[in-house]
């Protein structure tokens, strides 16, 4: 046995076993790539914060919807007629981009964790099929980005009928269909935020820095994309921003939304590309 | 062409690996054996991290060939499940409990969860699996780290420094537990700096320096390098250069050492050295005889190179 050590921290360990198998006891699957990643995303810290943000912007989108007529400088969604039916769901569109900003950091985060702990090594050691690791994080932040989007468009709907009356605004139009315009609206709206998610994804991927994934994103959606649309707006209109903000609000005025899923899916796909291509060969030093 | 592996658990013939301008691995040609405790020694800087990453598929290497367990280093999934490994610091999720953290890999790893209990319990952690990493001790921390590269029960344990920044306790625990795992039938490289704290526990020793081996068999054979001498201080400092002479007229090797002579000479002469200073009049205050100790062989073998900086220009 191994010397006792009597301090608090310090106990006996157990003997070992005397035999080694030959392949060892692990078989590992891509469903168990998902779950490694979904049990140390469910921590408190990642998913208490992220759900909270989600909650706190949900909240700030539906009262900018309906009492600043969603006029909320650069970033801000799409306004809709809140007497439609969209009516309902006006405070999804509107909170696009702002619950995109928050999986774009924690996508970023989650990412970047893996290098800034270290676990990273230990997750291509015992899974050299790098694809795999990806893949299953992948999978796992679009899970927790797809509950996310449920709270939010939960928060959205009811937020609308609290905020509808005090804002003096007739919710006649809101019961028909209402299901299919809700289903219709999350739809967009996951699609959006997962969009923002994988470009977090990535650049944290390229980067290994949440701090710089998260400044990247951010500077770029509020400050490039931004600026540039109140200097010309037609200069925007194929930019990521832009088309991930028309994704969420089922097409806009100048984008249909036929077009705007297309090119949101091509800007994923090359984002994903962009981070196996950058990850598979990549010296694991961290 | 994959490296001839015959009874070895890793082979490398020529593994080279740069990092710009820096050689951190020059030409490295190893042999390890299967079975018992491989201890992989060399100063900070000498490369054995460079070494285990490549071992383990996390970087690759610029020349050479190598196979461990068998398999080519250039298809690490195919002995991933048979290898478990610790480079470096643990590499642990801080706000999450220990067993989170191994329940994370085992899941990864497809190992049945009663493996999660049983490595905790082999590190003597299981009481405090439940705690936050964060509340861990940095013993407890590398204890969980090899926790984790256990649970696949691996044939083969890679550990990169796990004494590390461990109480001189930890390190013997540690140390136990290391040859509990080789007794149990595994083979178990160990890399550390300090031969000192592996020479306890090893079979076998690997030696490098700048990225090149020193050394590569039993560790009795390293013993077979040492030097033997005696040491001899004057009554008198200024007899000190008249001795000196009169031992090296009779052929023998005498340094300078701490205001004395150290005369490179089998200690059962030492005799001869006492006769040769009465011969001269020459009072002795001290006439030692001594060994090497395996500290002393590997640090003369490193010389110059403690704490190396990756300071070699590729050629």
């Amino acid at each position: 046995m191994t010397t006792l050590l009597h301090t608090p921290d310090r106990k006996a360990p157990a003997p070992v076993e005397t035999t080694v198998p030959s392949e060892g006891v692990g078989k590992r699957t891509l469903p168990g790539a998902f779950r490694s990643e979904a049990k140390r995303l469910t921590r408190k810290s990642f998913t208490g914060v992220g759900l909270a943000l989600v909650v706190f912007f949900s909240l700030m989108a539906a009262v900018v919807t309906f009492f600043a007529g969603g006029e909320a400088g650069p970033g801000a969604g799409v306004a809709v007629d809140l007497e439609s039916a969209q009516g309902i769901v006006a405070a999804l569109s509107m909170a696009g981009n702002l619950v995109g900003i928050v999986a774009l950091s924690l996508w970023a985060a989650a990412v970047a964790s893996d290098y800034s702990t270290g676990w990273v090594r230990l997750m291509v050691a015992a899974e050299p099929r790098r694809w795999r690791l990806l893949f299953g994080k992948l999978v796992a932040l679009s899970g927790f980005t797809i509950v996310a989007t449920l709270v939010t468009t939960a928060i959205a709907v009811a937020m609308a009928y609290l905020l509808a009356g005090p804002a003096g605004v007739s919710t006649a139009a809101w019961s028909a269909g209402v299901v299919g315009t809700v289903l219709s609206a999350w739809l967009n709206f996951t699609l959006a935020v997962l969009g923002w998610g994988v470009i977090g994804f990535t650049v944290a991927v390229i980067s290994r820095s949440a701090i710089v994934a998260i400044a990247g994103g951010i500077g770029y959606m509020m400050v490039f994309e931004g600026l540039l649309g109140l200097l010309a707006e037609s200069a925007t209109t194929y930019l990521p921003g832009t088309v991930l903000n028309a994704v969420a609000a089922g097409g806009t005025a100048v984008m249909a939304y036929g077009t705007a899923v297309l090119l949101a899916t091509g800007f994923v796909l090359v984002a994903l590309a962009v981070a196996f291509a950058v990850f598979a060969p990549r010296d694991i030093t961290s | 062409m994959q490296a001839s592996n015959k009874g070895m658990a890793i082979s490398a013939h020529g593994l080279t690996r740069r990092f710009g301008d820096l050689v951190a691995v020059n030409d490295l040609d190893l042999e390890i054996p299967a079975g018992g405790v491989i201890g992989f020694v060399g100063p900070n800087g000498s490369g054995k991290s460079t070494t285990i990453r490549m071992l383990l598929g996390l970087i690759k290497p610029d020349e050479g060939e190598g196979s461990v367990l068998g398999a080519s280093i250039a298809d690490p999934n195919a002995y991933a499940d048979r290898v478990g490994s610790l480079v470096e610091n643990p590499a642990l999720v801080l706000n999450i409990s220990a067993r989170a953290n191994v329940e994370s890999m085992a899941l990864l790893r497809g190992v049945p969860r009663s493996r999660v209990d049983d490595v905790l319990a082999t590190v003597g952690l299981d009481d405090r699996a439940d705690d936050a990493v964060a509340d861990y001790s940095l013993g407890m921390k590398q204890r969980l780290g090899i926790a984790i590269a256990l649970l696949s029960d691996p044939e083969l344990l890679l550990l990169d420094e796990p004494t590390n920044g461990l109480d001189p306790a930890g390190i013997v625990e540690v140390r136990g537990l290391i040859r509990q795992l080789a007794d149990g039938g595994r083979t178990v490289v160990v890399s550390s700096h300090l031969l000192s704290e592996i020479e306890a526990a090893a079979d076998y020793l690997i030696v490098i320096r700048f990225g090149e081996l020193l050394f590569s068999g039993p560790l009795h054979e390293l013993l077979e390098h040492e030097q033997r001498f005696v040491d001899v201080e004057t009554e008198d400092g200024s007899d000190r250069e008249t001795l000196a002479e009169r031992y090296r007229s009779m052929g023998l090797e005498v340094e300078p050492e701490n205001g004395g002579l150290r005369v490179l000479v089998d200690p059962d002469r030492a005799g001869d050295l006492n006769r040769a200073a009465i011969d001269l009049g020459i009072v002795l205050r001290r006439l030692v005889p001594r060994s090497e100790t395996l500290e002393d062989v590997f640090l003369r073998m490193t010389a110059g190179s403690q704490d190396a900086p990756l300071n070699r220009v590729a050629a």
